[in-house]
């Protein structure tokens, strides 16, 4: 199965010490992790180069090595859709009149890079990009209740853009942590204990995954 | 554009002189959501400057060190020359006097802050914190105030504006589908 990482996903599970389970559940379970070519420039290319964020490009850059993520160009196909989603992505919400500009092309490169590649799931941290595809109502309400103004939506670009993903699944780094964790592959050992994902859930959590305390909690409770 | 830009620097620079620290916060806020709307890296770098005199400003020993009277008549001598270039419609000199006032409260970091160390890239990361919690992406957060994006990422990751959004698929449902994915 083919899965594209965006940035905030790479660097949440890179931050966390956590990488190596997806070289794991490569193995294990058969998942291809993929990250744009301008992922890598800005997770792993550019900060080598300063001291400060030095390690994490090093783990990145290790994982790259190792095979346990890919990297792909988008390609002319890939460009022209990436220009399309990342145009539509930003003519969808409206103040006034105006678009609200929501997302960065690095974003659109990246689900562009998962409808090329016929990508079955994307993994994605930060949940603008997300709720784009999963429920843009949800942004328009976040923009409303944070903005207290009115945002219009264009309900056509919003279904064209849901359009060109009808079967993506979409996760987090916290769902290949608890799917690490059923196949006992967190920590090396072969059953893990429930201390050791909480821990871990809550580490992606407090690294920018968007997740909340509340789901992790009736996550372990169902355990 | 212009009129509005040199308004809003108008107003961080009378907040500033009267040293009205909450009123410098309310600015940086409003300042923030508006380039936010409008895509204005401009205007989101009037927000940092707006939230980062409030950090300097309300510092007790910044405020009240032998130093700050200087520091601050220099400031506000960039954020005037920014508004004048803006006036007579100089891009190079606005930007200039723009950088200016960015190096002046960097400086005013190394040399009076022993609690503030990169204050401005602080500034530049709560304020995409911001743009991020009013609806806009990560990246382009980021990119509108100019954060680092594993900075920014790891910041929000310390906030409740996670925990603050109801109704989001949690993690047992979304492992269901994961799980259908890969057939087993």
């Amino acid at each position: 199965m083919k899965a594209v990482m965006d940035s905030s996903s790479i660097i949440s599970i890179s931050d966390t010490c956590l990488i190596e389970i997806l070289g794991k559940l490569k193995d294990s379970a058969g998942i291809e992790f993929i990250i744009p070519a301008s992922v890598e420039r800005e997770s792993v290319l550019r900060p080598l180069n300063i001291k400060r964020f030095e390690l994490k490009a090093i783990r990145i850059k290790r994982a790259i090595a190792e095979g346990w993520i890919e990297v792909h160009s988008l390609g002319s196909e890939g460009n022209k859709l990436t220009d399309e989603i990342e145009h539509l992505a930003n003519h969808s919400f409206y103040h006034k009149g105006r678009p609200v500009k929501l997302i960065h092309k690095g974003e659109a490169e990246t689900l562009a890079l998962a409808k090329v590649l016929d990508a079955q799931t994307l993994v994605i941290d930060e949940r603008t990009a997300r709720a784009l595809v999963e429920n843009p109502s949800r942004i328009k309400s976040v923009m409303e209740r944070r903005r207290e103004m009115e945002i219009e939506v264009d309900r056509k670009n919003i279904s064209h853009l849901r359009s060109l993903f009808p079967e993506l699944n979409i996760v987090r780094s916290a769902e290949l942590i608890a799917l690490a964790y059923e196949k006992g592959l967190l920590n090396g050992k072969p059953t893990p204990s429930k201390n050791m994902l909480e821990a871990a859930l809550y580490a992606v959590k407090y690294a920018g995954c968007a997740v909340s305390s509340l789901e992790i909690e009736k996550f372990l409770k169902g355990i | 554009m212009t009129k509005e830009m040199a308004r809003a620097l108008t107003e961080v620079k009378d907040a500033f002189s009267k040293s009205q620290v909450f009123r410098l916060r309310q600015l940086g806020n409003k300042l923030l959501g508006e380039a936010a709307l409008r895509g204005d890296e401009n205007l989101a770098e009037v927000s940092v400057i707006a939230y980062s005199l409030h950090k300097l400003s309300s510092k007790e020993h910044v405020a009240k060190s032998a130093g700050w009277g200087g520091i601050k008549r220099n400031i506000l001598g960039s954020l005037g020359n920014a508004i004048n270039s803006l006036k007579k419609e100089t891009a190079g000199d606005f930007n200039a006097a723009m950088h200016r006032v960015i190096s002046n409260v960097s400086e005013t970091d190394t040399q009076l802050g022993y609690y503030m160390q990169n204050l401005y890239d602080k500034a530049r990361v709560k304020q995409a914190s911001r743009a991020y919690s009013l609806g806009l992406s990560l990246s382009q957060a980021a990119e509108l105030t100019k954060a680092d994006k594993g900075r920014l990422l790891s910041y929000i990751g310390g906030t409740k504006i996670y925990d603050a959004e109801k109704g989001e698929v949690g993690i047992g449902k979304r492992l269901e589908k994961l799980r259908e994915s890969l057939g087993s």
